[in-house]
């Protein structure tokens, strides 16, 4: 997902949810933040690496594909935009090293996202942004992987739009791809950008929706196309449902976190709070266009009545780099980065206990040995 | 992916399977291309590197004239090139089959008859020679192996794309 969603979206959840105009903020941010903390931004300010939850296109050209390599892209990846859903999937006739990859799949209410967000109950309002992160991606990012795979992440050329008329007739517009990154994609002649296709099972290339371009980020898209994990079988993806349901999940899960009370239910949706802003979020969601920001910015401000100020990725960097030592943890970021190493930990340790190796061993099951 | 009528209403699991058997036919299209660059060269890979010229090779009788050598060598490349053409016709329009751009399918009987040949050739390899390089021979078979597995792999799916097609019809 983008920005739009996000940013501004996570803020009209956490609003509806019933948080203040400013822990709406606090969280939308730490949500957003996902997006940008990485490695290069962690020793930018003196804070521990280890926290790291996406990765520049400059560090993934630099990383290595040998085992360690694939492992710290599988931890940061994994464990923050392709969340996996089943660990202990079967298939019949595939081997291990097949299947290490293929448990990894993403896709929504799945046992890991249940412990995501209770892991981050009753902690921070970091940690709250950084579970809707989670949420909200495994939603977008449905059927593929945070591991670089050509098996699994692959995909057939053959993309095609579902469109519907108003009296509900579907057509088809066949997609086309191109591949100049430094170029937007073109909505109106329905040409977007992907990765090439790379022949090498473990390249960098194949790590998670690259194949399908930012098709899985777009909102107002409905395509259909064949992934390569699924046996030649077809996919449709609907952007419009799926964001709507992360929406309501979102606010659901938010409500829970802000409660306390009871267990976080996979595949539950708070449709009811929604239901008044149903058509004006619908709109936003199938609106055609390449980000949604100044639409999900009205809405959220007609909400709370309030200002949202823009996303500003450095704006508590200061804090984090001026704080004594003692007092970093207290700090927007040092919370942010306690949330984020707790939440790469347990998903890394769940990998790690279905013996799975590809996201390498986390620190807690370290420190059982020690 | 060619879109037949009856295609789309055909059950996720027929569609699967046609587009895995296509996808079988493509990438033996494929195969066949490459194998027979390879096997070009590799004859040249042979006279280029080893100590037989191509005159040991075509085992010409001493009273051949220079003229005979000459048209020989120059007929042997030009069939050469025209069995590597066909191979690449055969190659592309098993490509063009599987995409649905081909609907004419008399090329899979050149296919058959060149992998019939190379299975009665494998013969040869056990019929003791002037060369019995194990290794050099080795790997001979098994690429004459892999040459004759995806001609009749690539006949096989598209006998399958056929029969499932015709159950759709049918039902």
């Amino acid at each position: 997902m983008q920005q739009d969603f996000h940013y501004y979206a996570t803020y009209c959840a956490a609003y509806l949810a019933g948080f203040s105009h400013d822990e709406c903020l606090d969280i939308c941010y730490s949500a957003e933040f996902v997006d940008h903390c990485s490695k290069t931004l962690l020793v930018s300010i003196g804070a521990p690496t280890i926290a790291a939850t996406t990765q520049l296109q400059l560090e993934m050209m630099d990383s290595r594909t040998d085992i360690l390599g694939l492992q710290e892209i599988t931890r940061i990846w994994s464990s923050f935009h392709f969340l996996p859903y089943d660990l202990y999937a079967t298939k019949k006739w595939r081997p291990k090293r097949y299947m290490n990859k293929y448990r990894l799949i993403c896709k929504p209410n799945g046992d890991l996202l249940k412990k995501t967000v209770e892991l981050a109950d009753g902690k921070s309002l970091q940690h709250f942004g950084i579970a809707m992160h989670v949420l909200a991606d495994t939603w977008a990012h449905s059927y593929f992987a945070g591991t670089p795979s050509l098996v699994i992440n692959n995909t057939e050329n053959e993309f095609y739009e579902l469109l519907s008329d108003e009296s509900g007739n579907i057509s088809e517009k066949k997609i086309r791809f191109k591949h100049n990154p430094s170029s937007s994609d073109d909505l109106e002649n329905n040409i977007f950008n992907n990765c090439i296709y790379q022949g090498n099972e473990s390249s960098i290339m194949n790590l998670g929706h690259g194949r399908a371009g930012h098709l899985p980020d777009y909102s107002f898209i409905k395509y259909r196309y064949i992934p390569a994990w699924d046996d030649y079988k077809e996919t449709i993806k609907d952007n419009p449902s799926d964001y709507y349901n992360a929406f309501c999940q979102m606010v659901y899960a938010l409500k829970y976190l802000k409660d306390g009370e009871g267990d976080f239910e996979l595949s539950k949706y708070d449709y009811e709070t929604v239901a008044p802003y149903e058509d004006r979020i619908k709109e936003i969601l199938s609106k055609r266009q390449l980000i949604a920001s100044k639409d999900w910015k009205n809405f959220g401000e007609e909400l709370s009545g309030e200002k949202i100020k823009d996303f500003k990725r450095e704006k508590y960097n200061d804090e984090y780099a001026y704080a004594h030592k003692i007092h970093k943890e207290d700090t927007f970021l040092g919370k942010f980065i306690e949330a984020a190493i707790s939440q790469k930990s347990m998903v890394t340790n769940e990998i790690f206990l279905s013996k799975n190796y590809l996201a390498g061993l986390s620190k807690s099951v370290i420190s059982k040995i020690g | 992916m060619f879109l037949l009528r009856e295609f789309w209403n055909m059950p996720t699991d027929k569609k699967a399977q046609i587009r895995k058997y296509n996808n079988d036919i493509k990438i033996c299209g494929i195969g066949i291309i490459i194998l027979s660059i390879w096997s070009i060269i590799r004859f040249y890979l042979t006279v280029y590197f080893s100590d037989m010229t191509m005159a040991d090779l075509f085992e010409f009788p001493e009273e051949i004239t220079d003229f005979e050598v000459i048209f020989t060598i120059i007929f042997f490349w030009i069939l050469m090139g025209i069995i590597l053409l066909i191979h690449f016709y055969l190659g592309i329009s098993a490509i063009k089959y599987s995409t649905g751009k081909k609907k004419k399918w008399g090329f899979f009987i050149v296919v058959f008859i060149f992998a019939f040949v190379d299975l009665l050739s494998i013969v040869s390899y056990f019929i003791p020679g002037k060369s019995n390089d194990i290794d050099t021979k080795l790997a001979s078979i098994l690429l004459d192996i892999t040459s004759i597995y995806v001609g009749f792999d690539m006949i096989y799916a598209a006998i399958r794309v056929n029969m499932l097609r015709k159950k759709q019809r049918k039902e």
